[in-house]
């Protein structure tokens, strides 16, 4: 393939070359593809350029995209219903763009006006002085949409919308930013903020709204759950600790009053706690427990031990229970001390009580009224 | 020349003394002494002690003392004033005025049978300091410009003072202070922070402003592991807060460190969210 290199003034025709190199006034006919494009005078590109390395130093004007490994603008860039693609961009010119600029890592030192600008890294430093330096007439810079199809201010780089990763900026001016992280500083003007990480914002900056994470609007239950993924979020991109984690999920589930697992039925319910944590049946320690209840009740299942008065339902209990009548049947793991039982008897150690109507199941010896029954 | 004075058993003494020392119940009127050191009761009554150390309970009425240690109930009456009045034990004060108040010694891993888990003092004090080393109820009516706490604090109503530093638990509805630093304990329940500047920092190092605060404790580096304290909202001038959960953070400079996780943030100027912090809203003022 074979070099091109225009001194004075000249027109390339499109097709594939090495090196086109633009020393004087150039213009493109047709999409061309070569490995470096220098640009130090004034070219005009009207077809598609596909390149490994895009430098302009003069004044380029294209009219269809440009894809290139690395760009390099130290002069002025337009794109005019254009995009550029790169995987690099560094800007130390001006950038002018009315369709897409989208690269991994975008570096602007320099001015810039861009529709929209998507990539991973954005890096934007507004240099008021690159205007100056382009020798454009400072009268024809309020003009300067009617030429670069987009406006140009001194003061602000302007975008319309930026998306990326991590953005830092300083002197921009942008109707949209979406970004996982931002860092603004220096006067930058936004309109509305979508940012879900890290947000440093200075106070010379003017944000009109902010979006920050995916809070559902809704119960408490559901921005609980929200706070959970993204904590699990940080952690699985390496941002936290294994102990954090653990500590932020344990304050996000730590509720004010503790959730119930029952119904509102009315039923009393003694309950223990050990901690935080609800103590349910079969946890160690609840044998140990004895709830003595003054009165009559009507059903009454105790995973401890029970103290009470007439029972005139049914009586479950964990441990033993000591209490009058019962009417209904008896569950009982350890044993039983009652007046009257109405109905069954099935307990895991001894009975004492004074009569029953119903089935005896006892595990230890069954005493009733004045007299002794053998174990069954 | 002052003269010095060995006591044994109950003595009555009034006028001028250099150095008394009691064993036996002290009953002392209009007096002025230099150092008192007794065990047993002691009773003063328009008195100037400048310096007691007492184990036993006392009781003194309108009278200054500059350094007061008293192991024992104490009970003061009418108005009493003091430079460091340190009581470690029940304190009952219609009126007590001090540069430096104190509920405990600063020995540490000290205990003392039979003090109460918590204390709790009745009466109106006064102090540009308080220091609370030991767990302590703010129920009592008070002043305080500074208060240090380094064990839990609790208080039934608003705790205002000017400078506010916990290195303990809290216990309390409200803080209002112009700077409030806070240790963020997990078992620490406040409701709202409300303050010119607000740090709820995992470390806390004493920088000049804490230096200049009369006091009598000596106070190291803190540092907590990884623990998050609850609160329900932030209020303040320059917020700065780690290991927080919030439902509301609202300041003009704002900073979200490390593991916080907060509703919502409303700032005026600035503001900075680590990137180890969840904030689920952010709205600027």
């Amino acid at each position: 393939m074979k070099d091109v290199n225009i001194e004075g003034i000249g027109s390339i025709y499109g097709g594939e070359y090495e090196n086109i190199t633009i020393d004087g006034i150039s213009k493109l006919k047709g999409g061309a593809i070569a490995k470096a494009i220098t640009i130090d005078g004034i070219f005009k590109a009207k077809g598609k350029i596909v390149t490994d390395e895009f430098n302009c130093d003069g004044v380029a004007r294209f009219f269809r995209n440009i894809e290139a490994k690395t760009v390099k603008v130290d002069g002025l860039l337009k794109l005019r219903r254009a995009s550029l693609y790169a995987d690099n961009i560094q800007c130390d010119g001006i950038l002018v763009c009315t369709g897409e600029v989208s690269a991994d890592n975008i570096n602007i030192h320099g001015a810039c006006s861009v529709s929209e600008m998507y990539g991973d890294k954005i890096k934007i430093k507004n240099n008021e002085k690159s205007i100056d330096e382009s020798q454009i007439p400072k009268k024809l810079i309020s003009m300067s949409s009617l030429y670069f199809g987009r406006k140009l201010s001194p003061k602000h780089s302007l975008i319309d919308i930026i998306e990326c990763t991590h953005l830092e900026a300083s002197g921009i001016k942008a109707k949209v930013v979406k970004a996982q992280s931002v860092n603004l500083r220096g006067n930058c003007i936004i309109d509305t903020l979508d940012c879900t990480g890290e947000m440093i914002i200075d106070d010379t900056c003017r944000i009109g709204k902010i979006i920050s994470g995916n809070k559902p609007k809704g119960r408490v239950q559901e921005m609980k759950e929200t706070n959970l993924i993204k904590i699990l979020d940080l952690y699985k991109d390496g941002k936290l600790t294994s102990d954090q984690a653990e500590t932020m999920i344990g304050s996000v589930k730590e509720i004010e009053t503790p959730a119930v697992s029952w119904e509102d039925d009315g039923k009393l319910r003694v309950v223990a706690y050990i901690g935080r944590r609800l103590l349910k049946k079969g946890d160690t320690g609840t044998n140990r427990i004895i709830v003595e209840y003054q009165g009559d009740a009507l059903d009454v299942e105790s995973y401890g031990s029970l103290s009470c008065g007439n029972i005139n339902g049914d009586a479950n209990a964990g441990n033993s229970i000591n209490c009058g009548n019962i009417e209904g049947d008896v569950k009982c793991g350890g044993s039983v001390t009652c007046g009257d039982i109405g109905g069954d008897l099935s307990c895991g150690g001894s009975v004492q009580c004074k009569n029953t109507k119903g089935n005896i199941t006892a595990g230890g010896g069954v005493h009733m009224g004045g007299g002794k029954v053998g174990k069954e | 020349m002052r003269r010095n004075l060995w006591a044994i058993g109950d003595r009555n003494i009034s006028g001028e003394f250099g150095r008394v020392m009691s064993a036996g119940d002290i009953d002392l009127k209009a007096g002025d002494i230099k150092s008192l050191y007794s065990a047993g009761d002691v009773d003063i009554v328009d008195s100037f002690v400048k310096k007691l150390r007492s184990a036993g309970d006392i009781k003194a009425e309108n009278s200054t003392f500059e350094d007061f240690k008293g192991v024992g109930d104490v009970c003061l009456k009418g108005m009493c004033k003091a430079d460091t009045f340190v009581a470690i034990g029940d304190l009952s004060a219609e009126f007590l005025e001090c540069n430096v108040l104190r509920n405990f010694t600063r020995k540490k891993n000290l205990t003392i049978e039979g003090m109460s888990s918590a204390i709790e003092w009745t009466g109106d004090f006064k102090a540009e300091t308080f220091e609370s080393l030991y767990d302590f109820n703010l129920s009592c009516q008070y002043e305080f410009k500074n208060i240090i706490s380094s064990a839990l604090l609790s208080c039934p109503t608003e705790i205002v003072c000017e400078r506010f530093y916990s290195f303990g638990s809290l216990q309390v509805e409200c803080i209002n202070a112009e700077y409030i630093f806070i240790l963020p304990k997990g078992d620490s329940r406040v409701q709202h922070l409300m303050g010119s500047s607000i740090n709820i920092l995992k470390e806390f190092k004493s920088d000049k402003d804490f230096k200049a605060i009369i006091k009598s404790a000596k106070y190291p580096v803190f540092t907590l592991k990884d623990e998050i304290m609850s609160l329900a909202s932030i209020e303040g001038d320059r917020i700065d807060i780690q290991n927080v959960k919030a439902q509301l953070v609202s300041g003009i400079h704002v900073v979200i460190g490390d593991l916080c996780i907060v509703e919502r943030v409303e700032y005026r100027d600035s503001i900075e969210i680590s990137e180890k912090a969840i904030v689920n809203e952010v709205v600027k003022l």
